[in-house]
């Protein structure tokens, strides 16, 4: 009697302290429990404002809630300086991997470094620093600039195009992926001397500011055959001046961006010609793919250098059904 | 069984009760100027506090090294809008001179490789100029500050924008500068503090003592406080005003030094809203929005704040439109903190400037007519001879010299001299200046006097005027009382030392009367060597400090407390050198001035003769609180000043005899009194005449200078 109640008692006691989940207790899932289950992560985009972070924070959120893993959010809304505090203040807090988007090239590479070297991986994504940590994880932006580029090119030289001046909009000066988006965009263009590309304009991601600048540029140029638009969050703007002045589809407007139901609405209504799509909900699968390897390896933060280039597919009016659009 | 007296145990408990002040303690501290400061200094560590609970990682060394680096960029910003606020205009263009020379000292540093020094001076030319362009169109042209900083803004920051799409991509390409010297901006120590921010400690260092110790400083606030106030007075406003917003450019441009150091970045929102920021920093440091009033200490106190609140909101991950309320929240407090401070402080300090304590002042003696004691009133002083009547205002004190010529203070800052038999001539003396008092003649008959509001000052025989001293060491007390203000009487020792009495440290001549009615007592006893020229305050804490006399065996000094009703001495030669003792005690009234009589005795001014109402008064703080706050002052309960006596008394101090004008119509107040060669003359301080009488009994050849430094002539 006596027994088998402290037989009950132990299966009991085991069952409270071992979570009493229906888990297997095999060696991977003893691995994943010590490893990945309450671990944190923090992701630190540029800004919640922008279609691209918010659909990364919704995929990368629930994949860590289903990995056990402890997510948080900090939105430092485009202010360089305030995501270099927000970054700085988690050294001492040593969360187990952050997950960073640069704004600038420079402004973050020495607290990225900080973090690195207090022993957090650090993970940055689609825009890069000058500082290598321990993943890139994003798309090639001059092999996008180039896909762009190429596109321009295709639309300014077929018949019946208005002209061959275009117009480049980029999203920032001081971005790893605009200065090499651009890059690849002049690269590509170079291959066509006739082309002549009027103006570059900067509109730092805003949409409102897109739209300004490129009102007043059709205003001055109304037989533009392309516009080169970095961003497809900031490319509603100048598609919505295009539909003002009555130029949609007579100037194409081929742009970059998320995917997914923003890019499909725009490519269905044919307000944005070709967008060229990183597909974010696949690369946050890919970003916390490489964070749980991270985490698992105990490789010492800052030593492995991983660059991966995620791909990036083209969204037209045509093929929109088999990229994902209803 | 012994009873308790219960009037005693009332006293007792009176006097323990208001013998602090804890609204003279506000008073006192609401008048310093750290005051200001003070409150947002309070904030500050509160702020700090919440930020460390809110932010277990907070006191890491990772993050105060981190934070201080980044604050000083903020902070020498917030001190060039401190400066332009302080000289009553404002710099809202701190944020794009920030902006544009934080690209410059980039594109130098990064893109064209430049060293260290030529990073510096050209970045510091550049805010030079920009803060130049500023100065020129508001000092020289007399724009208005804000509208033509809302200009500059613009125009800086569309320069910025200009300058950033032309070379911002290079910046941000270039691999960072290898110069050892730049990356030691950002991350080495000096003297194991961060580099940026020991080099902010010394500008800031070098910025407080440019504000608060040389012309310059002193003209902006004066220009700050009133423009044309400035102009009448001589200062050179434009100049001034000019270099003030040169001065801005330059801070500016140092933290975007500092900011591209630190950052390395030239992106869009680099400085923008800053000006609104550094704003809200300098008004909550306590920087008046309506200029002349400011300091370093405000500037960095109230960026401290700002920059602590929006730090400690990065790390907590708030987002960012909740530091901008909050911001925009504090500076609204701010600004109508400021306005009713500055409106309400002086009548908040007003109000609370008079705090009265317990005075037990015992037994009223009997001063009737015919009852006999040494107080009894007579009219032995209503048919005095009157001198120089309407010729002499307020004659505080009199003297006589070695000829018996009578000298006289005047309230006009004068020294009036009488001469002739019946002393119809009268010819000006000296000019002295603010109220002159209490007179004595030195060894080399040169005429010590004090001056109230000035200080001692010493009159040669052809009546040139010297300072001797108008400050003394300074006591433990809130406000500083190192500078003299009501000195009062003196009396010189046989060591040539001077002793002189401060009524008060607090009131000034024309509120003497609230002294008295407050009972607190702040007087001092100071001595002047005129060997060393030092000046050393021997006793304080004295009810008006009044008469002083030194005793005919010069062993002492006896000093007079009016509003005590007492007489003391102080020894200063004997075995009980340094010592006091109380000689005369619950006195009728508040004693003036005392001087030596011909027969070893001394002669004792009675003024503000005590009643019973005014004694149960003394004995009543609360009461005199109440009578302060609901009655104007004219109603107020004072001592009866318009009635007073000369005391005789004799070498031992004790009061013999009394000499009174009842009638009030000669001598109604009577304030020091001499005795020479037979006559007793009188002087009162709100009198318009001299008074002479005859004493019988008085050894006619007693001259008092001689009494002192014996018959020798020069």
């Amino acid at each position: 009697m006596f027994k088998s109640f402290t037989r009950i008692l132990v299966v009991v006691l085991l069952m409270w302290t071992t979570g009493a989940s229906a888990q297997l207790n095999d060696a991977p899932h003893q691995q994943w429990n010590q490893d990945i289950v309450g671990k944190s992560i923090v992701y630190i985009p540029v800004s919640l404002s922008l279609p691209l972070m918010n659909i990364w924070n919704d995929e990368l959120k629930l994949l860590a809630s289903e990995a056990g893993i402890k997510f948080t959010t900090l939105d430092p809304n485009l202010n360089v300086n305030k995501e270099n505090q927000m970054i700085a203040s988690l050294i001492p807090k040593k969360p187990d991997l952050i997950i960073v988007h640069n704004p600038d090239r420079q402004a973050l590479a020495r607290v990225l470094k900080a973090a690195n070297d207090a022993g957090i991986y650090v993970i940055q994504i689609n825009m890069g620093s000058t500082y290598q940590s321990d993943a890139f994880i994003g798309v090639d932006a001059y092999d996008l600039g180039v896909k762009m580029g190429n596109a321009a090119a295709q639309a300014c030289e077929a018949p019946g195009a208005p002209s061959k001046n275009l117009a480049l909009v980029t999203g920032s000066l001081v971005s790893q992926f605009s200065i090499d988006q651009v890059k690849g965009q002049m690269a590509a263009l170079a291959k066509h001397p006739d082309l002549k590309v009027v103006t570059k304009q900067v509109v730092n991601w805003d949409p409102k500011t897109d739209f300004d600048k490129v009102s007043t540029i059709v205003d001055a140029h109304k037989d533009l055959c392309a516009i080169v638009d970095e961003y497809d969050g900031e490319a509603v703007g100048a598609a919505r001046a295009l539909a003002i002045a009555g130029l949609t589809g007579k100037t194409k407007l081929i742009t970059s961006g998320a995917g997914g139901k923003f890019a499909c609405e725009h490519a269905a209504s044919g307000q944005i010609d070709v967008n060229f799509s990183y597909q974010a909900r696949d690369q946050a699968i890919q970003f916390m793919t490489v964070a749980q390897y991270l985490l698992e390896s105990h490789i010492k933060p800052g030593t492995v250098k991983t660059t991966i280039y995620t791909p990036s597919f083209e969204i037209t009016k045509e093929n929109m059904q088999d990229m994902g659009c209803k | 069984m012994a009873t308790i007296d219960k009037a005693d145990a009332r006293d007792v408990w009176l006097r323990t009760r208001y013998y602090w002040s804890l609204r003279q303690i506000f008073a006192d501290l609401a008048k310093k100027s750290w005051m200001g400061p003070a409150v947002p200094f309070c904030v500050l560590l509160i702020i700090f506090a919440s930020a460390a609970i809110a932010v277990p990682t907070y006191f890491t060394a990772f993050n105060i090294d981190y934070i201080s680096r980044l604050a000083v960029g903020f902070l020498l910003v917030t001190m060039a809008m401190g400066l332009s606020l302080s000289s009553g205009g404002i710099d809202l263009s701190v944020g794009s001179i920030f902006a544009l020379c934080n690209f410059v000292a980039l594109l130098c540093a990064n893109v064209l490789q430049y060293n260290i020094v030529a990073i510096f001076g050209i970045t510091m030319l550049t805010g030079l100029i920009l803060g130049s362009i500023n100065g020129f169109f508001i000092g020289i042209w007399r724009t208005r500050a804000l509208l033509t900083t809302i200009v500059t803004l613009i125009i800086y920051r569309g320069l910025y924008n200009l300058a950033t799409s032309a070379y911002a991509t290079d910046i941000a390409s270039s691999s960072a500068p290898s110069s050892g010297a730049w990356n030691a901006l950002y991350s080495g120590t000096l003297v194991k503090i961060p580099v940026s921010v020991f080099i902010l400690i010394v500008i800031a260092v070098a910025a407080h003592v440019a504000l608060s110790r040389s012309p310059l400083g002193t003209h902006l606030f004066a220009v700050g406080a009133n423009r044309r106030s400035a102009r009448n007075a001589g200062i050179k406003v434009e100049r001034v005003l000019f270099v003030t917003y040169c001065a801005s450019g330059v801070l500016c441009s140092l933290a975007g030094i500092f900011n591209a150091a630190f950052l390395n970045a030239a992106g869009p929102s680099v400085g923008s809203g800053l000006e609104l920021e550094t704003f809200a920093a300098a008004m909550i440091g306590g920087i008046s929005f309506s200029g002349g009033s400011g300091s370093v200490g405000r500037a960095l106190i109230g960026g401290g704040i700002i920059f602590l609140i929006s730090n400690t909101l990065a790390q907590i991950g708030s987002s960012s439109g909740v530091a901008a309320t909050l911001n925009g929240i504090i500076l609204l407090v701010a600004v109508g903190v400021d306005t009713k401070w500055t409106k309400h402080k002086q009548n908040a300090i007003d109000k609370s400037y008079i705090n009265p304590t317990y005075r037990n002042y015992g037994e009223l003696p009997d001063t009737g007519m015919g009852t006999g004691g040494p107080f009894a009133m007579n009219d032995r002083l209503s048919d005095a001879q009157a001198i120089g009547v309407g010729q002499i205002e307020g004659p505080e004190d009199i003297i006589l010299d070695r000829a018996g010529r009578l000298y006289g203070v005047d309230r006009r800052g004068l020294i009036f001299r009488f001469s002739g038999s019946l002393f119809e001539s009268q010819e000006l003396f000296a000019k002295t200046g603010g109220r002159p008092l209490g007179m004595a003649f030195d060894r080399h008959d040169n005429l010590v006097v004090c001056v109230s509001g000035m200080g001692l000052y010493s009159v040669s025989p052809d009546g040139e005027t010297r300072k001797l001293t108008n400050k003394t060491n300074r006591g433990p007390t809130i406000i500083d009382d190192t500078m003299l203000r009501l000195t009062d009487d003196l009396d010189i020792g046989p060591d040539d030392k001077i002793y002189f009495s401060e009524g008060s440290t607090r009131f000034e001549l024309q509120q003497w009367a609230i002294d008295g009615l407050e009972g607190r007592g702040t007087g001092r006893l100071v001595c002047y060597d005129p060997r060393t020229e030092r000046t050393k305050t021997l006793l304080r804490d004295l009810v008006f400090c009044n008469g002083v006399c030194v005793t005919h065996d010069n062993k002492s000094v006896l000093y007079a407390e009016t509003f005590g009703m007492r007489v003391s001495r102080y020894w200063i030669d004997g075995p009980k050198k340094g010592q006091t003792e109380v000689v005369l005690d619950h006195l009728p009234g508040g004693v003036d001035n005392i001087n030596r009589a011909s027969d070893g005795g001394y002669w004792m001014a009675l003024v503000a003769m005590r009643t019973k109402a005014y004694d149960i008064a003394m004995q009543d703080p609360g009461f005199r609180i109440r009578m302060i706050k609901r009655l104007p002052q004219d109603e107020w309960l004072i001592p009866c000043m318009n009635n007073g006596c000369v005391v005789k008394l004799n070498s031992q101090f004790e009061p013999v005899e009394s000499f009174w004008d009842p009638t009030g119509k000669a001598h109604p107040t009577v304030t020091s009194m001499r005795e020479d060669r037979g006559y007793l003359y009188l002087a009162g301080l709100d009198n318009n005449r001299i008074g002479r009488i005859r004493l019988p009994d008085a050894n006619p050849d007693w001259v008092a200078s001689e009494s002192y430094w014996g018959r020798v002539t020069r």
